[in-house]
């Protein structure tokens, strides 16, 4: 009940915010632009409908899981209301969890609400609701689960600006990582490709949720793979989240 | 004094800022015109930077690539083509369109069909099962009366699995051009055996009669003059050529009736006549 | 003997400073602190003394480098957590809630379910009954102090913590709280709290404690800290012609034939009355005059301090 009360109090705080509301217009305006964007081209329209929209659904996947995460918290201890948590009989795991739920909510609420406006306007535009892009906007839930983690692990270390430099990083590198593999991992050796490989391995490989190049085409992912994707994703951002709860326990709160 | 001091500063920002406005317009002007390979990104560069957006990256540099061949004079540009749909397709390997469009600015407004092959060889070598690209490259070739080379690309596209019918009755057509008869008759008869409509059966049918009537026209009028050679006249009919050893069979035309054979002129015609070329 | 709720012995903490954060800054030296069930314990001491780093080290928001913390005898841990309640300085609470709405908030973090009865009593107790459907970034200062009162008592402690619970509170405010906090005293509550506005602590304090610079200087009740510390002696007296030569005299002031007059201490008063009574005269009032709460409390910080 304490943990659910946690995450009900920062989802009613996350919505409320007006990063959230702008991040939101501003998704759902570039949703309706991509229809202007399409008129670009001569008969592959539709894939640039698609290819937008999912484009733009995962960059305000990002941005939401990083700033709301590391400025919801980051004001909790700005303001103090942090106290009045910390005083409770509630551990400061509950309270990270609690935190990490929360936001969770807000992450698949708004991605469902995306995904919706998305499908509607594609019907209209398109003819087509294109509902196979659902499995993606999961696997985009599971990115953002990741990236939360990773923000509540820097902010319960760090100051906000830092915290998001740092996110937005592990998302640039989680993604560069695979692709620099793939064309350099033969050039390389010795002490560099050991580093190479380390980075791979241990930062996150969002490159393994990331369908929604083939989709346009392929118009669903393989079972096996989104279970294998889904699987990695939560095993991976409760890990980060078991660090923070970690890092969080011994920080000072000043 | 307190509305005065508002008005100047309002004042000054707008004058600012349009003097800002014209310094980065004729900036623009110079530096888009001297520097366009700018836009020309390596692929392997592009592809990582990409950050798992390669798809949209991909959709914006096509639409780019649009309008930078858009405008009139397209000159040099052309020759950046082909690196630009190595970076799309790189970014975006099933994306066809814009080697099909990227073909036919080359071919058609540029007038470089060598580009327009390179673009279309690329667009192919990432997307091996497509058609359209073949079938393109079949097609300028075709309009610039390169049959062979034609008929090579209308082979690759033919043999794709999802490829329309049509595109068949067209590589025969092109084998016919390119001067092998005999090939394009196998082609013509397999269309034929194949055929799921009357319709195709009918232009299969004509190509057969007319191409079989060639070939054997070719095959017999050198017969004929050497004929005449020997004899110093022309065979009173085909059968007088068969009885005197200088073909093995009587030819009949596809349906099996005899041609018609004129003794004065030794030329032989088809008792049928059918719109085909 | 009462029994003792919160015992805090030799409690330190000190927090990494300096470039690298290489370096400790020392804010708690030596805490101990005694208090009583039932009683209203007063935690007095300058800006920075300490008070609320230890606070947040009872409450659990902050850990100690070394000391111990004993409720009711055994090491306090996070299960104790749920009999105390904690007010913070300068509360600030979540904004876009409204009295009503915070208030099941904070239950809901003990896991209680408070009905809407109880939350209703709590806000009439704390009078904010009106104003239980206002967000709280509407909420004046005395009404935050007041929810924050309500909040600390949401899961109905036995012990509760207030961290300068009267600071930037106009008279009438400072009176509400204060006969707030007597009503939890006479609930059988034991509330600790901190101030550095002497005569609130004065006024409803059973015990006091007082830090100076990281350490516990002095604890005790007022009588006991202030009692034996007669400061100088107010003698009034008439029917003599002058005042009495060879005492030490402090003020002499005469009005309508009756001397007023303070003198050092009660040795020189003695002397005074002995010297009116043997020159025939009356004595009218003797009244030694104690030290102050607020007094005391300069001597100790000038002392601590190095300052004669």
């Amino acid at each position: 009940m304490k943990i659910v009360a946690i995450a009900k109090n920062t989802y009613r705080e996350a919505v409320r915010s007006k990063l959230f509301l702008l991040l939101t217009i501003f998704s759902i305006a570039f949703i309706l632009f991509s229809k202007v964007v399409s008129l670009l081209v001569i008969s592959s329209g539709e894939k640039i409908i698609v290819d937008l929209g999912l484009a733009i659904i995962e960059i305000f996947t990002i941005l939401l899981s990083i700033l709301i995460s590391v400025n919801l918290f980051y004001k909790e201890r700005d303001k103090r209301t942090i106290f009045n948590i910390l005083s409770k009989p509630i551990s400061r795991e509950q309270f990270i969890l609690g935190k990490f739920l929360g936001l969770s909510l807000t992450l698949f609420v708004s991605l469902v609400i995306l995904g919706v406006v998305f499908s509607l306007y594609a019907l209209t535009v398109t003819g087509n609701l294109h509902l196979y892009i659902f499995p993606q906007l999961l696997l985009f839930f599971v990115e953002g689960e990741i990236l939360v983690s990773f923000s509540l692990l820097f902010t319960s270390v760090s100051t906000p600006i830092l915290s998001s430099i740092f996110s937005l990083g592990i998302f640039v590198v989680g993604n560069f990582s695979s692709n620099f593999l793939l064309y350099y991992e033969a050039k390389v050796k010795g002490v560099v490709k050991l580093l190479v490989n380390i980075v791979y391995y241990v930062l996150p490989n969002f490159s393994i949720l990331n369908y929604k190049n083939q989709l346009v085409y392929t118009k669903g992912i393989a079972l096996s793979n989104f279970l294998n994707a889904t699987v990695y994703g939560i095993d991976y951002a409760l890990l980060i989240l078991v660090l923070s709860m970690i890092a969080f326990r011994n920080r000072e709160i000043l | 004094m307190r509305k005065t001091k508002t008005f100047v500063l309002y004042f000054l920002l707008i004058v600012l800022f349009l003097i800002s406005f014209l310094f980065n317009y004729n900036f623009k002007k110079n530096f888009f015109e001297t520097n366009e390979a700018l836009y020309v990104f390596p692929k392997k560069t592009l592809k990582l930077i990409s950050l798992g957006f390669e798809n949209i990256i991909a959709d914006f540099y096509y639409i780019w690539m649009i309008q930078f061949y858009s405008s009139s004079g397209i000159g040099e540009r052309i020759e950046y083509l082909p690196t630009i749909l190595e970076t799309i397709g790189e970014l975006d390997p099933k994306f066809s369109e814009p080697f099909t469009i990227g073909g036919m600015i080359a071919a058609l407004q540029a007038g470089r069909l060598d580009i327009a092959l390179k673009a279309l060889e690329i667009g192919l070598r990432y997307e091996p099962y497509e058609w359209t690209m073949a079938m393109d490259a079949g097609y300028y070739l075709r309009k610039r009366k390169k049959y062979k080379k034609a008929f090579y690309y209308y082979e690759i596209a033919a043999h794709r699995e999802d490829s329309p019918a049509f595109l068949k009755r067209v590589w025969a057509d092109i084998a016919w051009k390119s001067g092998d008869l005999s090939f394009s008759y196998e082609l013509w008869k397999n269309i034929y055996n194949k055929a799921k409509t009357n319709y195709e059966k009918e232009v299969a049918y004509h190509h057969l009669y007319m191409i079989k009537f060639e070939m054997d026209k070719k095959r017999l009028e050198p017969i004929i003059e050497n004929f005449k050679n020997i004899y110093g006249r022309f065979p009173n009919d085909l059968k007088e050529l068969y009885y005197k050893g200088f073909i093995k069979m009587i030819p009949h035309d596809y349906d099996g009736d005899p041609y018609i054979y004129n003794p004065e002129t030794g030329k032989i015609r088809s008792r049928k006549r059918f719109l085909w070329k | 003997m009462k029994e003792k709720i919160l015992e805090i012995i030799n409690l330190k903490k000190s927090y990494p400073s300096g470039t690298l954060l290489l370096k400790r800054t020392e804010v708690l030296k030596g805490i101990n602190i005694n208090v009583y069930k039932g009683e209203i314990y007063s935690l007095l001491g300058h800006n920075g003394a300490g008070k609320t780093t230890t606070f947040k080290i009872i409450t659990g928001i902050s850990k100690q480098d070394s000391g111990e913390i004993l409720f009711k005898g055994k090491t306090l841990n996070l299960k104790d957590k749920s009999k105390i309640g904690f007010l913070p300085e300068r509360p600030y609470f979540y904004e876009y809630l409204t009295g009503r709405e915070f208030l099941e908030f904070s239950a809901n973090l003990f896991n209680l379910k408070k009905s809407k009865v109880q939350i209703e009593a709590l806000l009439s107790l704390v009078d904010l009954k009106d104003a239980a459907d206002v967000q709280l970034k509407k909420y004046s200062k005395g009404m935050l102090q007041r929810i924050g009162i309500a909040h600390s008592i949401i899961n109905d402690p036995e012990f509760i913590i207030l961290d300068e619970p009267l600071s930037g509170l106009d008279p009438i405010g400072r009176k509400k709280l204060r006969d707030l906090i007597l009503g939890l005293k006479e609930e059988g509550r034991t509330i600790i709290y901190s101030s550095h506005i002497l005569q609130d602590a004065e006024m409803i304090s059973d015990r006091i404690g007082i830090i100076v610079k990281g350490k516990t200087i002095m604890e005790g009740s007022l009588e006991e800290l202030v009692s034996g510390e007669i400061k100088e002696v107010d003698v009034s007296f008439y029917g003599v012609d002058g005042i009495p030569k060879d005492v030490d005299y402090i003020k002499v002031e005469k009005k309508s034939n009756v001397f007023y007059t303070t003198v050092k201490d009660t040795d020189e008063a003695n002397k005074l009355i002995a010297k009116i009574i043997k020159d025939g005269g009356y004595i009218k009032f003797v009244n030694p005059v104690r030290k102050t709460l607020e007094e005391l409390f300069w001597e100790i910080k000038d002392e601590n301090s190095g300052n004669s």
